[in-house]
């Protein structure tokens, strides 16, 4: 730098030189290193046989609520192979092909799965069966490069919700973006928890060093290496209840349809079935194409999860909603009655009722429920108009998930102007439209698992929650409890306006016109609501929301019967047996709860019928 | 009248051209053996590279000048950016379509031309504290940023060049003094011996450069403090704080700490002799036992194909380079130029000794590439373009 007094040559010198010293070491080095000691090198190259294995860690398990093992490991042969060797001896190739049954080009899509590396063993087979691991064993002097590794294979010790356990499989090129840590071929959860909590599950893999003779067979551990031991992924403590579950799943055994139990306070899933489904182990064994196809193509869709998956209109479990929407809104109070002769009229459309016969004169609220009174919803719906309707209504937040921890949940839906507006076109939709959703037909979706925690809202006094499988996180010191925990959003309805619907609730099962009377248990009192879904294609599909005890909800839950045609007759039975069996209330209680809350409603029954005496007068 | 002799510079351009082939030639090799078609991916990156160099060449200096704070701050959200969206197998890119680009990268090019824009101002005076601390900031903030990607090696270049660039453009040495011997002494309170060594030359040092008498035994005093309570934090930890803080200051270490690399790196180099094994004949490059052969460790290739021959042609062809570019940086009549040129040379050579010494086993494994010659778009990239910007700024502005 010519002309500037800050810049003093001598100090570009300086930087110089310390560069020059430092190249200088470097060609000193590799001088050391490619004349002096170039011998030792050399032999070591001729006789590098190193090589690095992967050991797999163990993947966590998952028990239920009670600590009962729901899903084990148990070991497996993995047949692998380098692709050089197979490069170097072509009939290793073909005694491969004819001892596994593999076609050609199979082999060589698999044998190619890691493009760039032509020395690293590939997972051709899993599962060996044992025959053909002594078959290849026999052969395997002759046949260097292929090699048998244990690999842990999932096992269920119990046939239950394959779906929401989920599976594990080989990581796809075309899936890598969802694994961020894991490598293709890796052994990743693609469905179910499996999938939601690999990170947890996987584990750390550890390394050791081997040592290879020239045509890859292993000699033995490499010479001054020690293995880095993989650690063991997390085990899941599930929600889920066992025995819970084994009843549900026996109880929908030959029908299709969906269970969701859950503890209202916590979120806590404590049974979750889907039917029809799959034995869980279809994926843990390999799994033929055709028998994967047979899968895919039946028509009773096995492998939807419909307790998430599945979409259904609410029917009338949706009334409990349209009439918190109601009295919130003050657009009704609980004075506010109407007149059901069997139906209304709007316009040139008769609108039924479902009892044909009518509700009578001046049916409330608490009937309406109780007896599901639709023209009551109807004129309901009317009066609050579609935006007030969707204002209040989302506030049960149906058209979002629930944010469970399992992959591809669906959303409900709830119509809204701009909804409907889209749908027929601006404006260019009735108002029957709004009668119709407005008893939770038409447009109106839920799944199973939002009527579950809609059902565990009504019990808990207005939070809505979010439900979670995984309960805990097990490693071999700690407990620890997964974040998403205690989610729950506050719906913002007075709480009075909750008492009342729960009080309604209550009538459907205890009241005089109920209609799942006969789901009366004295020993405890049980909220509930029926509900059928209209289905275009065939038979109604019945729905039932309830959650028990009434006065301290220990479970909410929802059933929905595909072609059940009525709530009441086959989905609450199912609902009334689930609630027994957790309670704990079998045959030897009934005596002592009996007499006492047959009391107490006989008492009730009295009181509210003087007050209408009162009322009249 | 004579007009003058438009002179151009082509040192520069030629020996960059050199490196590049022997690194192709490199690459070639490693992607054969593995397969990967980084060769072709390299061929693409070089085109680009190539309208990158040339751009920059051409560029007015009053225009990289103008856009040197900006570009920094564009730089800084970059790095922000690919915290929060960072992919890749260490988060450390940022997905543009099927291209990636490493920020990092690019930081390194964006310091430099931020601080030779700060020193080149007359009023920097680097004897004000407060300059010193401005100095100190351009550089803290991008070493961070890179540092907790986390990417401690490329982080690391940052405070080197800094240092470099401070020294040229006139830091005073009782400062360098001040700032270096404390992390001196931590380095050296492994040994006793070491430490007080190392504060003994920090002392007389500082004595020389202008401090002191009785401030130099405080200094002396607060040197040997920090030497005494190093070793003693380090046993404080707990012995997996320890092995996080080691992950951290080395995630690409081999988890055995056998140094599994390093020793396959040793053996392809030094099976390689004085002539090599030839091209295309490298049986540990072949055979799959180097690890990383065509990005960190493409110098290993070079030894055991070329041999001691190749390597040192490689490392004096880099000497060259670096030597021309000081000669350009002596040469130009603008601060700003020279001081970007001193950084660019300066993070070239630094590079260069960091890669090629841990391919030899004599520096930890650190993730720097081999400017040049290591496959990586990024770096590619961002080496070209600098190489352009100091060959335009040599050949303008130059002294009679």
């Amino acid at each position: 730098m010519n002309g500037d007094s800050r810049f003093n040559p001598a100090r570009l010198v300086h930087i110089g030189i310390l560069f020059t010293i430092l190249f200088i070491v470097l060609i000193v080095r590799l001088y050391r290193l490619q004349v002096v000691q170039a011998e030792i090198y050399l032999r070591h190259s001729e006789t590098n046989r190193a090589r690095v294995i992967e050991i797999p860690p163990l993947r966590g398990l998952m028990y239920d609520r009670n600590g009962k093992l729901l899903v084990d490991n148990f070991p497996s042969y993995t047949l692998f192979v380098t692709p050089w060797t197979i490069d170097n001896d072509p009939s290793i190739r073909d005694t491969l092909l004819k001892l596994t049954g593999i076609d050609n080009d199979e082999f060589e899509k698999r044998l190619r799965r890691i493009r760039n590396n032509r020395y690293t063993p590939v997972r051709i087979l899993r599962d060996v069966p044992f025959a053909l691991y002594a078959a290849i064993e026999e052969r395997r002097v002759h046949m260097p490069g292929v090699s048998f590794q244990m690999e842990p294979k999932r096992s269920y010790p119990f046939h239950i919700a394959p779906h929401s356990l989920g599976h594990i499989g080989e990581l796809k090129e075309r899936d890598l973006a969802q694994y961020p840590k894991q490598k293709e071929g890796d052994i990743v959860g693609l469905r179910g928890l499996e999938k939601t909590w690999n990170d947890e599950l996987t584990g750390l893999r550890g390394i050791k060093y081997i040592e290879v003779d020239a045509v890859g067979r292993i000699i033995g551990p490499l010479v001054g290496t020690n293995p880095v031991l993989p650690q063991p992924g997390n085990d899941l403590i599930l929600s889920i209840d066992l025995q819970l579950q084994l009843l549900a799943e026996e109880l929908l055994k030959g029908k299709a349809g969906a269970v969701v139990c859950i503890e209202p306070a916590t979120g806590d899933v404590l049974a979750i079935v889907s039917k029809p489904d799959y034995p869980p182990e279809t994926f843990a064994n390999v799994l033929s194409r055709d028998d994967w196809q047979k899968l895919q193509e039946d028509p009773g869709k096995p492998l939807l999860h419909r307790a998430v998956q599945g979409v259904y209109p609410p029917g009338s479990i949706f009334k409990m909603a349209m009439l918190s929407a109601g009295l919130e809104s003050g657009v009704i109070d609980t004075n506010w009655s109407v007149t059901c002769v069997g139906g209304t009229q709007l316009g040139r459309r008769w609108f039924k009722c479902w009892k044909k016969s009518g509700h009578g004169k001046d049916v409330i609220h608490n009937l309406a429920i109780e007896s599901s009174c639709d023209v009551y919803f109807y004129l309901l719906g009317s009066k609050l108009g579609i935006d007030r309707y969707y204002d209040l209504i989302s506030r049960f937040p149906f058209d979002r998930r629930t944010g469970i921890d399992l992959v591809h949940e669906s959303a409900g839906l709830l119509p809204s102007r701009a909804y409907l507006d889209k749908k027929y076109g601006r404006n260019n939709w009735s108002e029957g439209i709004i009668y119709n959703i407005s008893i939770g037909q038409g447009e109106t979706l839920v799944t199973p698992l939002q009527s579950a925690v809609y059902a565990s809202a009504l019990a808990n006094g207005g939070w809505w929650i979010k439900p979670h499988i995984v309960k805990e996180l097990k490693n071999e010191t700690e407990l620890i409890k997964p974040e998403r925990f205690s989610d729950r959003i506050q719906m913002g309805f007075n709480p009075e306006v909750m008492t009342i619907v729960r009080d309604d609730m209550l009538r459907v099962t205890e009241g005089k016109y109920g209609t799942a009377g006969w789901l009366f248990d004295p020993r405890v009192h049980v909220a509930g609501k029926t509900g059928t879904a209209q289905n275009p294609h065939g038979e109604d599909h019945a729905l039932f929301v309830a959650f028990a005890p009434f006065d301290d909800p220990q479970i909410a839950l929802a059933v929905v019967i595909e072609h059940g045609k009525h709530g009441s007759t086959s989905a609450a039975p199912i609902a009334y047996k689930l609630i027994r069996q957790y309670l704990g209330l079998d045959e030897h209680t009934w005596r002592v709860y009996r007499s006492k809350v047959l009391t107490e409603i006989a008492n009730r029954r009295a009181a509210e019928e003087s007050n209408e005496e009162e009322v009249q007068e | 009248m004579r007009l003058r002799r438009l002179e151009i510079e082509w040192i520069v351009p030629l020996v960059t051209i050199l490196l590049i082939s022997v690194g192709m030639v490199a690459l070639y090799s490693a992607s054969k053996a593995s397969g990967g078609g980084f060769f072709e991916r390299q061929l693409i990156y070089l085109a680009i590279g190539l309208v990158f160099a040339v751009t920059l060449a051409l560029m007015p200096d009053r225009i990289t000048f103008a856009f040197s704070y900006i570009g920094y701050v564009f730089i800084l959200l970059l790095l922000v950016l690919v915290l929060m969206v960072g992919t890749g197998p260490t988060g450390r890119w940022i997905g543009l379509g099927t291209f990636h680009i490493q920020p990092s990268e690019l930081g390194k090019l964006a310091v430099i031309i931020a601080l030779a824009r700060f020193f080149s101002d007359r009023r920097t005076d680097l004897r004000k504290f407060k300059n010193i601390f401005l100095m100190a900031q351009i550089a803290i903030i991008p070493f961070g940023l890179i540092l907790i990607e986390p990417d401690l090696g490329t982080s690391l270049v940052i405070p080197v060049i800094t240092g470099m660039i401070a020294y040229w453009a006139g830091f005073p040495y009782l400062a360098l003094v001040l700032a270096v011997s404390p992390i001196a002494v931590m380095i050296a309170s492994i040994n006793p011996y070491a430490l007080v060594v190392v504060i003994g030359i920090a002392l007389v040092l500082g004595y020389f450069t202008g401090i002191r008498l009785h401030l130099a035994m405080l200094w002396g005093v607060a040197l040997g403090i920090i030497g005494w309570l190093t070793p003693r934090l380090w046993d404080h930890l707990k012995p997996y704080q320890r092995q996080r803080l080691m992950t951290f200051v080395n995630p690409e270490a081999d988890p055995l700490g056998s140094g599994y690399q390093i020793i396959q790196s040793k053996v392809a180099v030094g099976s390689g002799e004085f002539w090599g094994k030839g091209f295309l004949n490298g049986s540990q490059t072949h055979r799959g036992f180097l690890p990383e052969q065509h990005t960190d460790f493409i110098f290993s290739v070079i030894g055991e194909e070329f041999g001691f021959a190749g390597a040192t042609i490689v490392l004096i062809l880099f000497w060259i380079l670096i030597v021309r570019l000081f000669i350009l940086a002596r040469k130009t009549k603008s601060p700003f130029s020279s001081l970007c040129i001193v950084g660019i040379a300066s993070t070239i050579s630094l590079q260069v000794v960091v890669n090629v010494g841990m391919t030899i086993g004599i520096m930890p494994v650190t993730g720097l590439p081999l400017p040049l010659l290591s496959y990586g778009g990024s770096s590619l990239l961002t080496t070209m373009a600098a190489l352009g910007l100091a060959t335009g700024m040599g050949t303008r502005y130059r002294g009679s």
